[in-house]
């Protein structure tokens, strides 16, 4: 009897001793791609020629989906210029961009740019918007307009 | 009014086009006072079809461009193409955290959206923590 247990214990010892672990191992990636949704334009200013914006009667807003890894942070950086516009004389235009996105609400800005960081979920919608004003009561001249916002994802 | 309306007619904005595309690696460190900084990408295009993409490089804030050695520094990817691109920056000993970006060049009569995907290259600086904060 006293030898079996001798054996028994001895076996478990041998058994404990050949322990091992294997290792899981992976990779998280941040990672981000856009996809276009839709179309973005100013609408009429008849109703103020002071003013071009995409809430104006007839226009809408530039809507940018995208998914994602990790935890990237968006960044949204909204036009201080036009990229095509007819001469505009002594207009110094004033843009002011918005954003909100399905999973964040609307964004805050800080001069022209605002960020966020994703830190659930797998994909967002980004509702963008954009006014632009000519700081005076000058009338923004006939011609077509056109500006750029920038999303960036890092 | 007549007036007003026409103005209001000619100035719409008609296009905006974001590109699908990505970059890999994304987060890459260095050791702290790091003079020259370098890695190859690859610049990914999910578009189905051909696209052009350029290099751009920033430092601590996408408000300050670094210059950088990128080779290509603009390439053209075919639809749902990749190719690998290199990076060379002088940190000139500057820890911080550089972004290396590919930006969509957007296509004639695009304009009102172009997206950037960039990987976080952190010299002395953790690429994962440091930029902006959670909402």
């Amino acid at each position: 009897m006293k030898k079996s247990l001798l054996a028994v214990a001895l076996s478990l010892g041998v058994s404990a001793a050949h322990a091992f672990s294997v290792d899981t191992t992976g990779r998280v990636e941040n990672a981000c791609v856009f996809t276009e949704v839709s179309a973005g334009a100013f609408g009429t200013n008849a109703i103020d020629p002071t003013k071009l914006s995409t809430s104006h009667v007839g226009g809408t807003g530039p809507v940018v989906s995208f998914t994602f890894t990790g935890q990237p942070t968006l960044a949204i950086t909204g036009p201080d210029s036009f990229s095509t516009a007819p001469t505009l004389g002594e207009i110094v235009p004033v843009f002011t961009t918005v954003a909100s996105t399905t999973a964040k609400g609307s964004l805050t800005f800080t001069g022209n740019s605002a960020s966020t960081v994703y830190t659930t979920g797998s994909s967002d919608t980004v509702n963008l918007g954009l006014e632009v004003s000519t700081g005076s009561d000058t009338n923004f001249p006939a011609g077509d307009f056109a500006a750029a916002t920038t999303l960036t994802c890092s | 009014m007549v007036k007003s309306n026409l103005v209001g007619l000619l100035c719409a904005l008609v296009t905006s086009v974001a590109g699908a595309h990505g970059i890999a690696p994304t987060r890459l460190e260095a050791p702290s006072g790091s003079k020259l900084i370098g890695y190859q990408f690859k610049a990914m295009n999910f578009l189905n079809r051909a696209a052009t993409y350029r290099v751009e490089c920033y430092r601590n804030a996408l408000a300050f461009p670094q210059p950088c050695l990128a080779m290509p520094k603009q390439f053209r990817l075919s639809a749902n193409g990749s190719r690998p691109f290199r990076v060379r920056l002088d940190t000139q000993s500057k820890d911080g955290l550089y972004y290396i970006c590919t930006a969509y060049i957007p296509e004639p009569g695009e304009a009102s959206v172009v997206t950037r995907t960039c990987a976080r290259f952190g010299v002395g600086v953790d690429p994962n923590t440091k930029g902006a904060e959670p909402k």
